[in-house]
């Protein structure tokens, strides 16, 4: 009869080992927070976003390799974190991470876009997958940020401007790893405040930027500093 | 205690969890090995995010000779890429797409794909599995969307099951339709040329004296950009052609926007030349001899020029000739006819 204890607790522990791994592990959710100011950019069900003669018809862009800093540096990273941010889907705007329940952190790091590795590496599926709209067919790549709306001051067919902003490789890596304060909490509000970006862009000379490129990195820099983590609740 | 009974006892709990563990990981597709020819560098390919299995060739293979791929079901894969001539569009200097619209470029004959390190003429593809976004979403080519022919396989009779098979999931979805279409151009392999069966000592093979003097000529000639076994460096090179004042296609430069990749173009094989005329970038040569009078009489220098051009090649009208008997020698036939690469019948 002991024996046959022995070899169900052997069992138990062998198949359910983990069950431990996990209740040491807490979930931290990042609730994407798409604003113009103070202004919600919600472009489901066919909605655009319109502020003075401004309008974003598509706001796109990818989150990756998302690390938990603290003050020593230490850090927690989490491994192919690949998230696609859309304007128009409102399910892809909660982001659910697992960190050890133990880490304390001040800080969020995360790429804005596609890491090169993960670029030369061939077909992936899910947020990554090719068929997104967010991936060149001409020349290999990930779209990192795009957005695309009007303005009267756009000299261009239909006042429209169209950012896809990528490149993966030099000279035109557009690649932003990003660190915003954050304190510890189950539900971070990272907000990506797109008046902050268009601020430092005069939609008359800059409207079309298709491909990697010296603007394209240009004005994936000025996106760093568009996000923030929102501390008040 | 250890009695019989109680040791039949745990023998079965184990057994029962190893069949439970067995039954939730059935794997219902058939792993293939990928061959690697006798003597050859290992390949680029990574098979781990993209397993070799029979049923993924089998859709593989059907996609890539299935018109549903284009806008007006009227181009398929093949349409460029034929299988009898060495995968490549011959006759055609351009190749043309759906409503008869012409491209910019000759169409590459596939073989090796498995050890190419990036893809089309100015290496704008990196991977295998992203190449066939870009004939695909190309107006002049198939001038469809991806997301559009999803749908349309999805819509179909036989795909979804296929899909099924290959991925174990009938919700088709870009990756299984890219690594389906990989799996199968990564099987055409073309190392079983007359120079293949020299080169591995086959009993009763030899060169000609042509052939052995072309050999010669080649590997102090061409040998540099065009390496054996693949005859290819897999570089991107400026060979020296006259930049063709219509098409204006400088390259790599176009891609890179550096004036240090002007005019440079991907290095292709010779492999199966003697079947995928005409040749270079834009199709401009129809015959190997005017390839041949190029290299010796009519290279263009300029800052970009690969450097194992900058020195003249001579060679006399016999040496041409020999040489051609070379080339000739990479002829595959059992690649070209292999009834495994062509359209499928079942």
């Amino acid at each position: 009869m002991k024996f046959i204890l022995l070899n169900l607790c052997l069992l138990y522990f062998s198949c359910f080992g983990t069950l431990s791994q996990i209740l040491d592990s807490t979930n931290v959710q990042i609730i994407i927070e798409l604003k113009y100011d103070t202004l919600s950019i919600d472009l489901s069900n066919e909605k655009d976003f319109a502020f003075d003669n401004l309008v974003i018809s598509k706001l796109n862009f990818y989150l990756s390799n998302f690390c938990f800093t603290d003050e020593a540096n230490e850090v927690f990273c989490i491994p192919e974190s690949n998230y696609l941010i859309d304007a128009e889907d409102e399910s892809s705007l909660r982001i659910d991470l697992m960190i050890p329940s133990k880490l304390d952190y001040t800080n969020l790091q995360f790429n804005l876009g596609i890491d090169s590795l993960t670029s030369v590496s061939g077909v992936f599926g899910g947020d990554l997958d090719p068929t997104n709209g967010m991936y060149w067919t001409w020349n290999s790549g990930y779209i990192n940020l795009k957005i695309e709306g009007f303005h009267p001051t756009c000299p261009t067919r239909k006042n429209k401007f169209q950012f896809h902003l990528g490149g993966y490789s030099a000279p035109f890596s557009a690649l932003q790893i990003i660190s915003v304060a954050g304190e510890k909490n189950e539900k971070t509000n990272l907000t990506f405040d797109l008046k902050r970006l268009f601020d430092e862009i005069d939609l008359a000379e800059t409207n079309t930027i298709m491909s990697p490129s010296h603007n394209s990195q240009i004005l994936s820099k000025k996106a760093v500093n568009s996000f923030y983590v929102d501390t008040k609740e | 205690m250890l009695t019989l009974k109680n040791k039949k006892i745990i023998l079965f709990i184990w057994i029962g969890l190893f069949l439970f563990i067995s039954a939730a990981n059935t794997q219902k597709s058939t792993p293939l090995k990928f061959e690697i020819p006798n003597n050859w560098p290992k390949p680029n390919y990574n098979f781990k995010n993209n397993p070799l299995t029979e049923e993924g060739l089998k859709l593989g293979r059907k996609l890539f000779y299935d018109p549903i791929l284009s806008k007006d079901n009227s181009i398929s894969c093949s349409s460029c890429h034929l299988s009898f001539t060495a995968f490549t569009h011959i006759d055609h200097d351009l190749s043309h797409g759906i409503y008869d619209s012409i491209g910019n470029r000759n169409s590459l004959a596939l073989s090796n794909l498995a050890w190419n390190k990036s893809f089309m003429w100015d290496g704008a593809i990196n991977h295998l599995d992203m190449q066939a976004l870009a004939p695909i979403n190309h107006p002049l080519e198939m001038g469809e969307s991806t997301e559009n022919v999803i749908q349309k396989l999805q819509a179909s009779r036989d795909y979804p099951v296929l899909f099924y098979d290959a991925f174990g999931d009938s919700t088709i979805t870009g990756e299984y339709l890219l690594k389906s279409l990989s799996q199968f151009q990564i099987t055409l392999i073309s190392a079983n040329s007359k120079y293949d069966q020299v080169i591995n000592k086959i009993p009763g093979i030899e060169f000609t004296e042509q052939e052995k003097n072309g050999y010669s000529l080649f590997k102090k000639n061409c040998e540099s950009c065009h390496k054996e076994p693949l005859f290819t460096n897999g570089e991107l090179l400026n060979n020296g052609l006259k930049l063709d004042s219509i098409l204006l296609d400088f390259g790599r430069m176009g891609i890179t926007k550096s004036p240090k990749d002007s005019l440079k173009f991907k290095v292709p094989t010779l492999r199966n030349i003697e079947f995928s005329k005409p040749y270079m970038h834009d199709g401009r040569f129809e015959k190997l001899s005017q390839v041949l009078n190029h290299y010796t009489a009519e290279v263009q220098h300029s800052q970009t020029l690969a450097p194992e051009l900058k020195k003249q090649i001579k060679l006399s009208k016999n040496e041409k000739i020999d040489l051609l008997a070379f080339l000739y020698t990479l002829t595959d036939k059992e690649f070209l006819f292999n009834q495994k690469h062509s359209f499928p019948r079942n």
